[in-house]
């Protein structure tokens, strides 16, 4: 009901947008974006008309449609001073997402990810693949089903709401390169993301402050689930016969996936994961975990370990990594192995002065705990009960890893309580890994982790308080600069259309040449070391010869001169964003800081530095 | 042979929940059923006393290996882990899994005492011979003194014991050592620490750092100055007490070390464990040679007293001897020589018996198909508590699907394994227990034709039958002393035989193991007394008050098969008992449809209303079967079929099952 509505009220400006969305897709978007094209898109680009229809949720029977926003005074004043306080204005604005009420657990998840290391990147090649298979799938489905109209093919395709929620983050990254290309200075409002991710996980509806740990695992799903998707289409799409049911596959798949790693210290203590434990208790839960479990299978069977369907898995793969969970049976000492798959750690807070940063991370996460009292393990061998050693290890650790300060805890009742004690938050991290781990020497291990993002929490209960992300400002240039996926033939293809495009829309100026160039000047700068004065015609020559990725113009970050390294951190609350020098970020995550109440870090995201 | 069981727990175990269970095994089981925990030899007997998995502990005679067994020592209900011959062969102290600690007359072999101080596994136990003291340890970290000469004289009427306990271990103990005089105790836990502690003063010592696992075997000199360690790591340790450090480590073993056994003064040193190999290691010289390697992970090895052989248990029933070849000193050691040569045969052999490894319950939850060590397939009675065929080594999975039935029966019990027999705990819930009902013809009782039975309150009434029938006298005693003529109490319905050696076991959630008594048993005062005390609640009201179970309801719509319905009619929804039989249903259906005989009290909705309308003839019965059908997910169903095996194996859906009937026009 409320597409038709909301189609019909489309702006001009939103025309533009899916301009852009084709010519990165190689004009392969023509039907599909027609199709998926969002309910409410308009709300990015025009202020005004959030003022008179605000932030409208999706049809929900009970959504709390306008109980906020108008009444928001911090909202209102924003809506009458724009983005004065945005700082950095002289390097052109950086762009910020608007809290449409209660949303800073969403801006923070969305700060952090746009400022992932290559995240945007593989994003957009991403983005690229699923609208082409997605249209290529239409094309053959129209061409087969001639005669037999109507014939779903749900089976293969993704998940529409999946699809949709995925679209829509993308197309969030779009919007504030596009506000950062303009130079424009309103806040975007990550409106329509919400709505599609409320389509895909209902947890999120109501105009409530929800976990950004909830939010993030639910991200990383959507991108699995593309994932998934475009690996099974590049598979099946030459076929004729049907794949098999990719619900089913994704499901099994899903189970494993979904768990986050927890720790028995924590879900002791934990009621949402006490259910484990009791099934544990069972014995099933064990024979669940011996019996090589097919989850793992699954994995497997969806991403053969090193044939990777060429990058389109990696933007997930960054996410994934594997860890060992080994139980010796005590008596017999049997020891069986259950590898899991996993999105991010959970960390326990246990603050331990006398260790050093990595040791205490070490110590915490890589557990040597023993199944004992009224928690024993079945032994198979044994046919009892009997005392066991488990030991977390980690085969695989993800190229981008999350660690998850375990902040919440159920205390009495179902009251969720906040643990306020610090942790430190290390800019760099020793690697775990197991095969890390087994080198002695910290020189000889291959890889550390630095920190590129941390999500804090200011306030005492996770469903309320306020989330602030702090992001590393880094480099992501060169990601796009050596980008290979756009080769020259097809770049040229599409540059021609997209030429055409723009003759043919001569209001509209945006044309990919203007960060092109914008990109050119700064690449030309470091890597040549010239001056950039370069008029577009040798913008488009050069163009020519270095294959420069369309991602640039569709959702990347736009480039910034960093002349000193003062301000390489950005404190990204809401629609503020202010710049930090490292120094500033490390007094913040002192532990007086801490004691202070300005907030405790809640999420660490690092990224693999390799050597 | 009455066990003097004192120590009987507190008022308030009995708001505890308690399992029942039993084994089903035979009266005399001459052999062990599964693998040996600890052996202990006495050279002045020259017997044989072995621990075993099967909860029993067995004497041998080993001056007559033809016919070894003696006795049997059977008291505890779970792995008995570890045991001590004290008092010159008089006295046995066994520590188990059920967490007690025994004292038996290890000549005549029945139990003096139990311990229950421990709250969990008891794993290990040490003796000082010079101050008949022995110390118990396990997985509740906890250690405890005590004086042999205290525990013998414990009568039912003096039943309390004074125990020291040494305290200050953070993890679970797997083994223990004291030296004879009892100046030392050394543990090792999972800590991967030796802890040390001076049993006179309860005063902790030292601690011993340096295996990097648990460590599962301990040994101390005679003047307690050193110690040998056998840990899971893989090596074994010989430690200063006095330096309070390692002076020797042995890495020959490639798997976890479980057993040593050395001399007083630690010349040698005798070692296995995990790898199946046996060593020896001198202990002057460093010089290690292999002994033999044994077809299973070693558990114990106990030397006869001059060290001219070994008894070696495994985790495997047999029990076997070995000499130790004086000889082969000359035998150089070599890596890795896993060739024949080194496997000396054993010299003498007390053979055991094969333990149950796998099951699967029937869907008639009556009868157990099992798989025994040596493959051997087994069909069992739970409800006779007996062995019914034999059928030797065949396919068990084809056997599993040649029994195939389609029936279903709620569970009302759990199968363990832990012991090599057949355990049947019982749900623990009234609920559980109680859900299967069966028609009373079905397993063999004179019952009134389709009387219902419930399985598990005809078991429990066997298995407690002497005990019911005492406390039922009793009242009725009580009763005509008070003059009062109610109805009495009937013992005659509903009774089957089961074996009467067959031991009931009452455990506390935990593995605590409250009490085991056999069936001849419960009939006895003591007995009687204790399991007054011990029975859960919900038993003694199905047994004495005769309290019924409920039965279980299954609601269902009855529509008609139409070939294609343009209105749906208004659908009806049944309540009917879960054992309800498909022809039951047929004779609603006719009901409904006549609408005669009582068309006021159509519906079977009680399974009293059911069993009432049993008044038609058979001719008509088996006419009224031919003309109407019921159909379940298009599939006719058998009449014979019960209302629970439709849902459980046509309907196969957790939704209120729907049956359709269909009017057959042919007849």
């Amino acid at each position: 009901m409320r597409d038709t509505d909301e189609g019909n009220q489309l702006p001009k400006k939103k025309r533009r947008l899916s301009r852009l969305q084709r010519d990165d897709s190689r004009q392969s978007t023509e039907a599909w974006v027609t199709e998926v094209k969002s309910e409410s898109e308009s709300y990015w680009s025009s202020p005004g008309k959030t003022e008179t229809e605000p932030f409208q949720m999706p049809a929900g029977p009970d959504t709390m449609v306008n109980s906020y926003g108008l009444n928001d005074p911090y909202h209102q004043t924003l809506l009458q001073k724009p983005s004065e306080e945005n700082g950095y204005c002289d390097r052109g604005p950086i762009a910020a997402l608007f809290n449409v009420g209660n949303t800073c657990f969403l801006n923070s998840v969305l700060y952090t990810l746009r400022y992932a290391p290559s995240f945007l990147h593989k994003l957009h090649h991403l983005n690229c693949d699923c609208e082409f298979l997605i249209r290529q799938a239409q094309i053959k489905e129209g061409f087969y089903s001639l005669g037999r109209n109507g014939k779903n093919i749900s089976g293969v395709n993704l998940n529409v709401r999946t699809q949709a929620a995925f679209s829509k983050l993308h197309q969030v990254y779009m919007s504030l390169c596009l506000n950062e290309i303009k130079e424009r200075e309103e806040s975007f409002q990550p409106t329509s993301f919400l709505h599609a991710l409320r389509e895909v996980n209902p947890m999120f509806e109501g105009n409530q402050q929800h976990d950004a740990h909830e939010l993030l695992v639910c991200i990383i799903d959507i991108l699995r689930e593309t994932c998934e998707f475009i690996y099974q289409q590049n598979n099946f799409i030459e076929r004729i016969t049907p794949p098999p049911s990719a619900s089913s596959t994704s499901s099994t798949f899903k189970s494993v996936m979904r768990k986050s790693l927890k720790f028995s210290k924590i879900i002791r203590s934990d009621k949402r994961t006490t259910s484990l434990r009791e099934n544990r208790s069972e014995g099933d839960f064990e024979k669940y975990l011996n019996g090589d479990s097919d989850g793992k299978d699954d994995i497997n069977g969806l991403y053969p370990e090193d044939h990777h369907p060429s990058s389109q898995s990696t933007l997930f793969d960054d996410f994934r990594g594997v860890s060992l969970l080994r139980t010796t049976c005590l008596e017999c000492e049997q020891v069986t192995e259950r590898k899991e798959t996993f999105c991010d750690i959970c960390v326990p807070i246990q603050y331990d002065e006398e260790k050093d940063v990595d040791e205490l991370y070490q110590s915490i996460i890589v557990t040597e705990e023993y199944l004992m009292d009224c928690n024993k393990y079945w032994c198979e061998k044994c046919l009892r009960y009997n005392e066991a050693k488990r030991c977390v290890k980690f085969e695989k650790l993800p190229r981008l890893l999350t660690l998850h300060l375990k902040r919440f805890s159920s205390g009495f009742g179902n009251s969720l309580t906040k643990v306020n004690d610090y942790m430190p938050t290390p800019l760099l991290l020793s690697c775990f890994c197991e095969e890390c781990l087994q080198m002695k020497g910290s020189d000889e291990r291959s890889h550390f982790y630095t920190l590129y993002a941390i999500i804090m929490h200011v306030g005492q209960v996770s469903v309320s308080g306020h989330y602030v992300a702090y992001v590393k400002q880094t480099d992501q240039g060169q990601d796009y600069m050596f980008c290979t996926k756009d080769k020259p033939k097809t770049s040229s293809l599409s540059r021609g259309t997209s030429i055409n495009s723009v003759a043919s829309n001569s209001n509209n100026m945006l044309d990919k040449g203007t960060i092109s160039k914008y990109l050119m000047k700064l690449s030309s700068k470091s890597f040549n070391g010239s001056s950039g004065n370069m008029n577009s015609r040798e913008v488009d020559m050069k163009n020519r010869h270095i294959p420069t990725c369309k991602g640039t113009d569709c959702c990347s970050i736009r480039r910034r001169e960093m002349d000193d390294s003062e301000h390489t951190w950005l404190q990204c609350d809401d629609h503020k964003i202010q710049p930090l020098s490292t120094d500033d970020l490390l007094d913040m995550l002192s532990p007086s800081a801490a004691k202070s109440g300005s907030g405790t870090p809640y999420l660490l995201f690092y990224s693999r530095v390799d050597l | 042979m009455l066990p003097a069981h004192k120590k009987i727990q507190q008022p308030n175990a009995a708001s505890k929940k308690v399992m029942v269970s039993f084994v089903v095994r035979d009266e005399h089981e001459p052999k062990h059923r599964a693998g040996i925990n600890s052996l202990q030899y006495d050279a002045a007997m020259d017997r044989l006393f072995s621990a075993g998995r099967d909860s029993i502990i067995r004497t041998w005679n080993c001056k007559k290996l033809n016919d070894p067994y003696i006795q049997s020592l059977e008291h505890h209900t779970d792995w008995v882990n570890d045991i001590v011959l004290c008092c010159g062969g008089k006295n046995l102290i066994s520590a188990s899994s059920d967490t007690t600690v025994k004292v038996w007359n290890a000549h005549k072999g029945f139990c003096m005492s139990t311990l229950r101080t421990h709250k969990d596994y008891v794993r290990a136990l040490a003796y000082a011979r010079d101050q008949e003291r022995v110390a118990s340890a396990g997985l509740d970290k906890a250690i405890f003194l005590w004086d042999i000469n205290t525990l013998t004289a414990l009568t039912a009427s003096n039943n309390t014991v004074t125990t020291s306990s040494l305290v200050g271990s953070k993890n679970s103990i797997y083994s223990l050592a004291m030296n004879p005089s009892g100046t030392i105790v050394v543990g090792g836990s999972t800590e991967k620490v030796l802890r040390v502690w001076d049993p006179r003063s309860c005063q902790k010592l030292m601690k011993l750092i340096g295996h990097s696992d648990n460590v599962k075997s301990l040994l101390v000199n005679r003047d307690g100055t050193s110690c040998l360690s056998g840990s899971s790591d893989g090596t074994i340790k010989m430690w200063s007490l006095g330096q309070q450090q390692c002076i020797l480590t042995i890495r020959e073993h490639k798997e976890g070390v479980w057993a040593l056994a050395a001399n007083e003064n630690f010349d040698f040193v005798i070692s296995s464990g995990r790898d199946h190999r046996i060593y020896i290691t001198n202990l002057k010289t460093i010089n290690t040679k292999l002994v033999t390697e044994v077809q299973n992970p070693v558990l114990k090895i106990c030397p006869n007293p001059n060290f001219s052989g070994i008894w070696v248990a495994t985790d495997e029933s047999t029990i076997n001897y070995y000499d130790l070849n004086e000889d082969s000193d000359t035998m150089e050691l070599t890596d890795g020589d896993c060739n024949n040569e080194t496997i000396v045969p054993p010299k003498m052999t007390i053979e055991g018996a094969p333990a149950i490894k796998k099951y699967h319950i029937l869907n008639d939850k009556r009868h157990i198909l099992t798989q025994d060590s040596q493959g051997n397939v087994c069909l069992y009675d739970v409800l006779q508590i007996k062995k019914l065929e034999d059928y030797g080594q065949i396919d068990f999975d084809e056997m599993v699907k040649e029994k195939f039935k389609l029936t279903y029966v709620p569970n009302w019990f759990n199968v363990d394994l832990k012991t090599g027999f057949l355990t049947i705990h019982l749900g623990q819930e009234e609920t559980d227990c109680l859900c299967a009902w069966v028609n009373g013809k079905e397993i063999g009782l004179t019952t009134p034709p389709d009387q219902k039975v419930n399985y598990g309150s005809v078991l429990l009434g066997a298995l407690l039958k002497h005990w019911r029938y005492t406390v039922m006298e009793d009242e009725k005693e009580e009763i005509s002393k008070e003059g009062n003529s109610s109805n009495p109490p009937s013992l005659s319905n509903g009774v089957i035989q089961v074996p009467q050696h067959t031991p009931v076991i009452f455990t506390e959630v935990g593995n605590r193991t409250l009490y085991r008594v056999a069936v001849h048993d419960c009939g006895g005062p003591t007995e009687t007394h204790i399991l007054n005390e011990t029975v859960p609640e919900w038993v003694r009201e199905v047994l004495i008050l005769k309290k019924t179970s409920k039965f279980i309801k299954i609601s269902f719509y009855l529509l008609p098969l139409t070939e294609v319905s343009t209105k749906t009619p208004k659908r009806e929804r049944l309540v009917a008992n879960d054992f309800v039989q498909v022809q039951k249903i047929i004779e609603h259906v006719s009901e409904k449809l006549t609408g005669a005989e009582c068309a006021n009290t159509a519906c079977p909705s009680t399974a009293s209303n059911s069993e009432k309308t049993n008044t038609s003839l058979p001719e008509t019965q088996t006419l009224l079967l031919d003309l109407i059908d019921i159909l379940c997910n298009d599939q006719v169903l058998d009449p014979n079929m019960e209302l629970r095996t439709v849902r459980y194996h046509i309907w196969k859906s957790s939704s209120d099952l729907t049956l359709h009937y269909r009017v057959n026009k042919n007849v």
